[in-house]
């Protein structure tokens, strides 16, 4: 049976795949969406908080996780809250993935179609992005800690080359006075923080892979950490570029941002198709990891074969992609998102623990 | 069955390896460099241009002016004009209120497609940036996919389309209007350079900023002080020269090098200094409600031309002499500059708000949305600090 789970990750490996789950499409927007709720050049700091915020969240869920060692949250759920509620919650958490991997893969297609593939049909652009990653899904969890490695050195370098480039745009007034207007902005800007750190449901299935689950807290502190640099970077880099004023007007800010400068005697003028090459990679990953969840989930509920499952995947995941009619309802879909996870990542797992714990000291 | 395989793959890789989907070879493609933006109502004579000129709810008539590159090599497409020099771009005007429309227009009359990834500035004509707000002047080009946000803006005293007329044999304008930039550490005339991505947010923010005038000057172009956008409407209000611009410059440190001349009040003899750096601080006080302004500038550079009845050696009670003269010519030129902006434009446009919104931002908020009138009536002093570190090649002065 493929189902039974028997790829093992590293600690480092973990916080790889965490890492490149958490950070996808949203970084391209954030700048905007944050900005537009708080009114403030302070929201770096919302950014600091939500990053703890989204660490607590995913620290339940790898308490959550521990308990049940060796076994993903689709099997031990049942164990909890009982079969089938478990089997409802857990198809909850699937359609979750599915949502995710159809929102990245239409964030995709909205980008490359308007800056990088002109007049190229978005259903192709679509097409080779998933059969390319039902085929790395099919290799399991390894296959995909594999793909991630060989992506981050790569990614990594290109973003953080392109802000310190961006230096040259950057203007420090465009982010002062800090907490000019006091905190109040920068609570607002928390929410749509946390929307972007998709970071915890991950460890809802990662955990059981690793060969020391001890670990896994460790991991998600050094993933959330590593996503907050990103978007702390990223945000800080556009407000210092456009101002708040300026950001709100721009629909992708970061990769506008990208677009806003040259540089003369670099093997590169401009970078804006660099960075957009690079940064389908990492959407790549988020979408391998997120189709991956949702198959694995529902082979694990449905006690089906893997690969059957990932291919029923695909078209589901492309018709989720097709439902938004315009860019607005594509951003409308990613909030609808971010706030199904609140409730399901947010609220759910803490009394799923506390039940977990009593039920263990009365037995 | 595993030459099966093989062949699938085979005709796989053909349709994929055939190239990009939506690809144009790239001689059938326009580089667009420049685009120059004027009224079309504007009459031939180059006179005051009236504010209330945009008040009618006709849209106004634009005439876009593209200019395109003709790629080195393509022989058969040089134009050779006056004097055997060789033209390599040429210019294609359309008249329309919608820009977008305009370019699209040139595919009426060119078979190769126009595109925008390589356009490097925008000239806009004082009489259409006086009457339109710049947001929408400059909409399309914010918009576009193609067009990128590092586009530079500048407007022109006169027509826009005469820009680019002018140039030395073998450049293009728009090529030679971005690279003047790279002499920013040679003349403080030159202002920063300003970017679509620099424009929206003041744009939506509305704050004042400047943008360099570029004028046609002779056989080239020059650059000529700068335009003044008023945030507040989104339109011009009128123009620093020269001199007022180096004000500004001096105001918010921004120069990178550059020429400070003056003359010895006593005996009239030239001192030039060359400026190897600046900084200037704008510290802002409240006492009572009452707003007032300190600059403080510091500067480090060296005699650059010196001119004195006999040679002497310059010993440090010459040096500190002459240093209070710079300093003066300094104050004065700032004052220059501000006072244009306080009493003729009515505009701030030094960066004085945002050092009181970073200092007082309280007080900030409750001055801000009037708050052109209110820098108006504002006490500023300056404090300038020019350090003459060297001499130069000869310690004795010329002459």
């Amino acid at each position: 049976m493929s189902t039974e789970v028997k790829d093992r990750v590293t600690a480092i490996q973990a916080t790889i795949i965490l890492a490149n789950y958490t950070i996808a499409a949203g970084v391209l927007t954030l700048p905007r969406t944050i900005v537009e709720a708080s009114g403030s050049p302070d929201v770096w700091i919302s950014i600091f908080l939500g990053g703890v915020i989204s660490f607590l969240l995913g620290l339940i869920i790898v308490k959550l996780s521990q308990r049940f060692p060796g076994l993903t949250f689709f099997q031990y759920i049942g164990k909890i809250i009982g079969k089938p509620l478990g089997i409802v919650l857990s198809l909850g958490v699937i359609g979750y993935f599915l949502c995710i991997a159809g929102l990245e893969i239409r964030s995709v297609q909205e980008v490359t179609s308007f800056f990088l593939l002109e007049g190229t049909p978005p259903w192709a652009i679509v097409a080779a992005f998933m059969w390319i990653a039902f085929y790395l899904c099919r290799g399991g969890i390894n296959a995909i800690t594999s793909m991630c490695r060989l992506i981050v050195p790569i990614t990594w370098t290109v973003f953080l080359g392109v802000c310190l480039l961006s230096f040259q745009v950057f203007d420090l007034n465009n982010l002062l006075p800090v907490l000019g207007n006091g905190l109040e902005p920068v609570w607002k800007g928390i929410r749509p923080s946390i929307l972007t750190f998709t970071a915890g449901e991950a460890m809802l299935f990662v955990v059981a892979f690793m060969d020391k689950p001890q670990k896994a807290v460790k991991v998600i502190i050094a993933g959330t950490c590593i996503s907050t640099i990103f978007y702390v970077l990223a945000v800080v880099a556009t407000i210092g570029a456009f101002s708040i004023d300026g950001v709100v007007t721009r629909t992708w800010p970061f990769l506008d941002l990208v677009r806003s400068f040259e540089v003369n005697y670099l093997i590169f003028e401009r970078f804006e198709s660099l960075l957009l090459v690079i940064w389908i990679m990492q959407i790549f990953c988020t979408f391998c990891i997120a189709i991956y969840a949702g198959a694995l989930g529902l082979s694990q509920v449905i006690h089906k074969n893997f690969k059957s499952c990932l291919l029923a995947m695909l078209p589901v995941v492309y018709i989720i992609s097709r439902i938004p009619p315009n860019v607005n309802a594509l951003f409308a879909l990613g909030t609808g998102i971010g706030d199904c996870m609140l409730i399901l990542f947010g609220l759910l797992p803490l009394p799923l623990l506390i039940i977990t714990y009593f039920r263990r000291t009365v037995s | 069955m595993k030459k099966w395989r093989m062949w699938i793959v085979l005709s796989v890789l053909c349709s994929i390896l055939s190239g990009c989907w939506s690809s144009t070879p790239i001689e059938d493609l326009d580089m667009q460099i420049g685009v120059a933006l004027d009224s079309a109502e504007e009459s031939g004579e180059t006179g005051v241009a009236n504010p209330e000129y945009g008040n009618h709810t006709k849209p106004a008539k634009i005439i876009s002016t593209y200019q395109f590159t003709i790629p080195q090599g393509s022989g058969g497409a040089l134009m050779k004009s006056a004097g055997n020099s060789i033209k390599n771009y040429y210019n294609m005007s359309e008249t329309s209120d919608s820009i977008f429309e305009a370019i699209r227009q040139l595919s009426l009359r060119t078979r190769r497609t126009p595109i925008g990834h390589h356009l490097k500035v925008i000239v806009i004509s004082e009489e259409l940036a006086r009457s339109n707000n710049l947001t929408k002047l400059i909409d399309f080009f914010t918009r576009d996919n193609d067009i990128r946000p590092s586009v530079m803006l500048f407007v022109t005293k006169g027509k826009a389309k005469d820009v680019f007329e002018n140039t030395l044999p073998g450049q293009a304008p728009s090529f030679v209007l971005e690279g003047i930039f790279n002499n920013r550490d040679r003349n403080m005339g030159i202002w920063e350079p300003v970017t679509l991505a620099k424009v929206v947010g003041p744009l939506e923010g509305k704050r004042s900023f400047l943008l360099q005038n570029v004028i046609p000057y002779e056989k080239e172009i020059k650059l000529a002080g700068a335009g003044v956008i008023k945030g507040s409407t989104g339109k011009l209000v009128g123009f620093l020269d020269e001199s007022e611009l180096e004000g500004m410059v001096w105001l918010t440190g921004k120069g990178i090098g550059g020429v400070l001349k003056t003359y010895d009040p006593n005996n009239h003899n030239l001192i030039t200094y060359e400026v190897k750096s600046m900084h200037s601080k704008i510290k802002a006080n409240v006492n009572n409600g009452q707003i007032s302004f300190n600059v403080k500038v510091k500067s480090t550079g060296r005699y650059a031309e010196v001119f004195a009845k006999e040679s002497k050696k310059l010993h440090d009670g010459i040096v500190k002499k002459d240093k209070a003269v710079l300093q003066k010519h300094v104050v004065e030129m700032m004052q220059t500059t501000v006072k244009k902006m306080q009493k003729e434009l009515h505009t701030e446009a030094a960066g004085f708000g945002t050092s009181l919104r970073n200092q007082h931002p309280a007080v900030w908020r409750s001055v801000k949305d009037n708050w052109d009138e209110t820098f108006s009536e504002i006490p500023i002093t300056y404090e300038v600090n020019l350090n003459i570190e060297e001499y130069g090649a000869s310690d004795t002065s010329a002459e």
